[in-house]
């Protein structure tokens, strides 16, 4: 019961008219791409890498940083988050509704998106195969992505920043130069999905233990975000 | 007459108004004026940018992303002095990846990150805390606070991309056994890499500025930001690499990152590979310039144009 009513206020609260428009514009990029490649061709084969580096690099880790962190920590940074802290309400609840919120507005907006790209980009026969894997890997990967912002911004003032440094640093630059490091990866997760349901589709590294290791950060985000709000302390007005 | 404070207070000429003069007086030192005012924002901005004068953790996000873009030069650095160890080192010296001409598309990711840190920070703080109004109370005219601004993120820029070529430039002057002829035979590629790192903070500067003279809330800014800088370029390899050459053309110039590839192939005379595989997109040199040039005079024009309405 409780659980409804946080997620409906952080959906209001997520909702603003602002907000929805820039979200919309980044979901509607790669459909815009599917378009023009439509356009221009009769589509390629190649759907996995050609999303891969438009959908899961970039338009997947924004848009969830931008719910994760409005979801959380930006009512914790303008102090209106007292008003939920100091009712009785689980702490692990709140994190709850609040990813459960906010990644779902993630995957509302994206696996469409993607959807419909991998059917306009892919050559025929190509195409409805890593639409269903890309699909399925940007679904995932939107609760992953805004479990670990949402913690991220619990944890630290600078959740944003943070979280883009990993996105572009860590998962960007990090993958070419050391491969190890995408052990911590969502974006290798949500490509070792995409392999483990679509083979052709994508080549990653981890393969289909992907799946696993994002259950685990899953679990990990949301658990860490918990413990950490839990201690949060509700300092008085100043 | 003879109480100490009242004679403080009152002129003799006004004794009807004595009661009521508490001793104001006007301010009757030099003015410093609006050049002063400008020149104030501007350092200000500098030093803010690079979280000079504000608390530690304003300062960690710039010179954490500072040492990050200058680690290439070290390493690359070591890697030379290491190679001078073996017989015929020499040999893999020009194959090595990082050189002047290679830099700024080695660190676009940490520049990118730079100004979208720091960019919604110059713009969005004042707004958020509603501090145009004493801002435009002063001297400083709204035109003057948006250039100063601006001003202020273009040479943080540029300190953030001239401070790993310096590195690198010394480094290898160093290496050369006689340091005059070391110096002479770097000289030449310091004329493309002042350019190009003009060019490259005043884009990316001014784009950053523009967007986030939009949205006093940090969030927006920087999501904008991202997507503006990183989104076109991956578009226009998408469409580039399907052999889709005239849609392609127009997307590249719409891309401030490959724009300055375009710019930075010219100056430091290289082929223009990279990004797009080496499929030649016929573009002319000159387009790549006055993509930047429009670039770079529009988004100050925003940002201005954006400043001269808001309400204070």
């Amino acid at each position: 019961m409780i659980f409804s009513e946080v997620a409906r206020v952080t959906l209001r609260a997520l909702l603003g008219r602002r907000r929805t428009i820039l979200m919309l514009l980044l979901a509607g990029i790669p459909i815009l791409v599917g378009l023009l490649v439509r356009a221009n061709s009769s589509g390629v084969s190649d759907v996995g890498p050609t999303l891969d580096g438009l959908v899961i690099r970039i338009v997947l880790p924004l848009v969830a940083l931008v719910f994760g962190t409005a979801a959380l920590g930006s009512e914790l940074e303008d102090g209106t988050a007292v008003h939920l802290l100091t009712k009785p309400i689980r702490r692990s609840t709140i994190v709850l509704a609040k990813v459960a919120v906010a990644g779902t507005l993630t995957a509302l907006l994206l696996v469409p998106s993607t959807v419909i790209a991998a059917l306009l980009i892919g050559r025929a026969g190509v195409g409805s195969e890593a639409a269903l894997a890309m699909g399925v890997g940007v679904l995932v990967g939107s609760y992953v992505y805004v479990a670990v912002f949402a913690t991220l911004s619990v944890l630290t003032s600078r959740g944003l920043i943070i979280g883009l440094g990993y996105a572009l640093i860590w998962e960007g630059l990090l993958a070419g130069v050391l491969p190890g490091s995408q052990a911590f990866s969502v974006r290798e997760y949500v490509r070792g999905i995409a392999e483990l349901l679509a083979p052709s589709t994508m080549d990653s590294m981890g393969g289909g233990a992907g799946a696993l290791y994002a259950a685990v950060a899953l679990v990990a985000a949301i658990v860490i975000g918990s413990l950490r709000l839990a201690a949060y302390e509700v300092r008085g007005a100043e | 007459m003879n109480d100490p404070t009242m004679a403080v207070a009152t002129p003799a000429e006004t004794p009807a108004g004595s009661i009521y003069d508490i001793g104001y007086r006007r301010y009757e030192g030099p003015r410093l004026g609006r050049a002063h005012a400008v020149r104030s924002m501007f350092s200000y901005s500098l030093r803010s940018a690079y979280g000079i004068g504000r608390g530690t953790r304003a300062k960690i996000a710039p010179l954490l992303l500072l040492t990050l873009a200058a680690i290439p030069a070290i390493a690359i650095l070591a890697a030379l002095a290491l190679l001078r160890q073996f017989p015929g080192g020499e040999a893999f010296e020009e194959e090595l990846p990082i050189r002047y001409d290679t830099y700024f598309g080695t660190i676009t990711t940490f520049l990118i990150l730079f100004c979208a840190a720091q960019a919604p920070e110059l713009f969005g703080r004042d707004q958020r805390h509603s501090l145009l109004a004493l801002y435009f109370a002063r001297a400083l005219r709204r035109t003057d606070y948006a250039l100063a601004r601006i001003g202020g993120l273009v040479a943080a820029l540029l300190i953030f991309l001239l401070v790993p070529q310096a590195i690198l430039f010394l480094g290898r002057v160093l290496l050369s056994a006689d340091v005059l002829d070391g110096v002479a035979g770097e000289l030449p590629a310091l004329a493309p890499l002042l350019g190009q790192a003009a060019l490259a903070a005043l884009l990316l500067g001014g784009l950053s500025m523009a967007v986030s003279a939009f949205t006093p809330r940090r969030a927006y800014a920087v999501a904008g930001i991202i997507a503006l800088f990183i989104i076109p370029s991956i578009v226009a390899g998408v469409v580039v690499g399907l052999g889709s050459r005239d849609v392609g053309r127009w997307l590249v110039l719409l891309s401030p990152t490959s724009i300055l590839d375009g710019t930075n192939a010219f100056l430091f005379d290289t082929p223009l590979g990279g990004s797009f595989e080496g499929i030649a997109l016929g573009l002319p040199d000159v387009a790549y310039f006055a993509a930047a040039a429009v670039g770079i005079v529009g988004s100050i024009a925003i940002s201005i144009r954006r400043l001269a309405r808001l309400t204070a």
